[in-house]
């Protein structure tokens, strides 16, 4: 059997998990033919354990045997096309959310897309974000053309759910121990969605919550929006204020480290 | 020519803050190349700390040489510039695939010993030094299956790659073990039948012995059996840079540092025996 076919034949078994077939067991030596499941079991078992690597509170919260088989269903679904298994398992909060018609659901989505985003903002490249001295030279006509982008570390999560309150509780330190069910969560689906910035300083990964308004500016700013468009779109909500919002908020920003000056 | 790096441990993040705060009696640390093909963040500060501290080697799990999908030029690009930043004294990956069609099994799949195979994997072998600028060192893997259609041994295959692509080799001695069990060849033939001057480095890992099959597993000491055959290595092969491998069940690294004394210990009876 030629290279290709083989490796074609042998993918299909690792991934189909199920019986031996017979095209493969005759390219196979014997008494190798049974030992096929040590690659079949093994291929679930490394996808699994990445995943509750990656999602520990997760884990925590729906406890041990739940996880194993809601990851052993989404390593079913998803092959692998990550070079590095740490990137393995970054659809994992939409599986778990499916239709989103169950609380579980959507609190395990919002706490898998929470620490999704701690992972990636942990591994980001590192930048020098703009400071606000160093815009203190920028001459008043230039500020309405001021544009920024996004430190790599800066991530920004929306959740319908009480899902970073809970993360905070699954934490081992936490003195009540975690909430093992949806019930037993304060407010576990929230009627308005709570919008969050995660990012990395040096080696500490922060996040904190925005108001929708502070996000909105936010988002529209790292998306090539001008500082002078941000003033403009805030002027229906702040009127005479809008510019004195749109500074303050920056000013937040840029202490935070959040933004690039481009 | 070899240089010989001494006895070093596979470094793992679960001990970055104990190698910087105790500088163990460790001579290099090997790290897992996929691990730092990140942006930034903890990975690539620990590793430049304690590369300033130690020389390193890069480990890589993904290369998927012997795969019939083309080669990633975008990953070569990435792990030639981790060498350029952190300056390995050499790259290595497996003599394996991983997948095809796009996807990754995150496996060190077995090849076929064939002809085919061999001029395939020369090939690739070839191409990938010249990206990383460097002999790339080959390991041989631990394997459960084998196939009808090879047409010679892993020895035989290892030292033709060796040949025909100056590549060197790094001798798992734990998976010549392993897969000595599982298919039943003579694991001394495997260590008498490869080129001694292109065996780069040894590696020593743990490993489950079923009975009927031995199954790589890094979760737990070296075995005896393994001490056994690496005396045998290094009584061939003289003194190569050994490394230390666990990847489960890490214990503290105090506990590594010993068991690598052992490494030491057996080297050094290995090679005054064969004296």
């Amino acid at each position: 059997m030629r290279l290709a076919a083989l490796q074609q034949l042998v993918q299909e078994h690792v991934l189909d998990g199920g019986e031996l077939p017979d095209s493969l067991a005759a390219a196979v030596a014997p008494p190798a033919a049974d030992r096929w499941r040590i690659y079949t079991d093994g291929y679930r078992l490394r996808l699994i354990e990445a995943l509750l690597s990656q999602y520990p509170a997760c884990a925590a919260f729906v406890g041990e045997t739940r996880f194993n088989a809601l990851a052993a269903a989404f390593v079913e679904a998803t092959p692998s096309v990550h070079r590095s298994i740490r990137d393995y398992g970054s659809e994992f909060a939409a599986f778990l959310g499916g239709d989103g018609s169950s609380v579980e659901a959507l609190v395990l989505a919002d706490l898998a897309a929470f620490e999704w985003q701690l992972e990636a903002s942990f591994d980001a490249a590192p930048a020098t974000p703009t400071t606000v001295t160093d815009l203190a030279n920028v001459a008043p006509a230039d500020w309405p053309g001021l544009r920024f982008q996004a430190v790599p570390s800066l991530g920004r999560i929306r959740t319908r759910s009480n899902a970073v309150a809970l993360w905070r509780q699954l934490n081992p330190a936490a003195p009540d121990g975690p909430p093992r069910s949806v019930a037993a969560i304060p407010d576990a689906v929230r009627s308005d969605p709570v919008e969050w910035l995660v990012t990395r300083r040096e080696l500490t990964t922060e996040y904190r919550s925005l108001d929708a308004a502070e996000a909105a500016a936010l988002d529209g700013l790292i998306a090539g929006a001008t500082f002078g468009a941000l003033c403009e779109s805030l002027a229906a909500p702040f009127g005479d204020a809008a510019a004195m919002q749109a500074a303050s908020w920056l000013k937040g920003w840029l202490i935070g480290g959040l933004l690039v000056r481009v | 020519m070899r240089s010989n790096l001494g006895f070093g441990l596979g470094l793992r993040p679960v001990h970055y803050t104990a190698v910087l705060d105790s500088s163990p009696a460790v001579d290099w640390f090997e790290v897992i190349t996929e691990n730092y093909l990140v942006g930034g963040g903890r990975p690539l500060h620990y590793l430049d700390a304690i590369g300033a501290r130690y020389p390193l080697v890069m480990h890589g799990v993904s290369m998927s040489i012997g795969s019939v999908a083309p080669l990633d030029e975008d990953y070569l690009a990435r792990v030639r510039a981790l060498a350029d930043r952190c300056a390995p004294a050499w790259i290595s990956d497996h003599l394996c695939w991983t997948g095809i069609d796009g996807k990754n099994l995150h496996d060190l799949l077995p090849l076929p010993y064939t002809e085919e195979a061999l001029a395939h994997v020369a090939a690739r072998i070839a191409h990938v030094q010249e990206r990383l600028g460097r002999a790339l060192v080959v390991e041989n893997v631990s394997s459960y299956v084998s196939y009808t259609s090879s047409a010679m041994s892993e020895w035989q295959f290892l030292t033709e790659l060796v040949h025909r692509t100056g590549c060197r080799l790094l001798l798992d001695v734990n998976n010549v073990y392993v897969s000595s069990r599982n298919h039943g060849f003579d694991a001394l033939e495997f260590i008498r039948g490869v080129p001694a001057e292109a065996v780069q480095q040894f590696h020593l890992a743990g490993h489950q012995d079923h009975g009927t099959h031995c199954i790589d597993t890094h979760d737990a000491p070296v075995r005896d059996e393994v001490w056994e055959l690496y005396a045998a290595a290094v009584a061939r092969f003289g003194a190569v840079s050994t490394l230390l491998e666990r990847d489960d069940a890490i214990p503290p690294l105090a506990e590594l540092v010993d068991e690598l004394g052992r490494a030491r210990r057996v080297a050094a009876h290995a090679r005054a025996e064969a004296a």
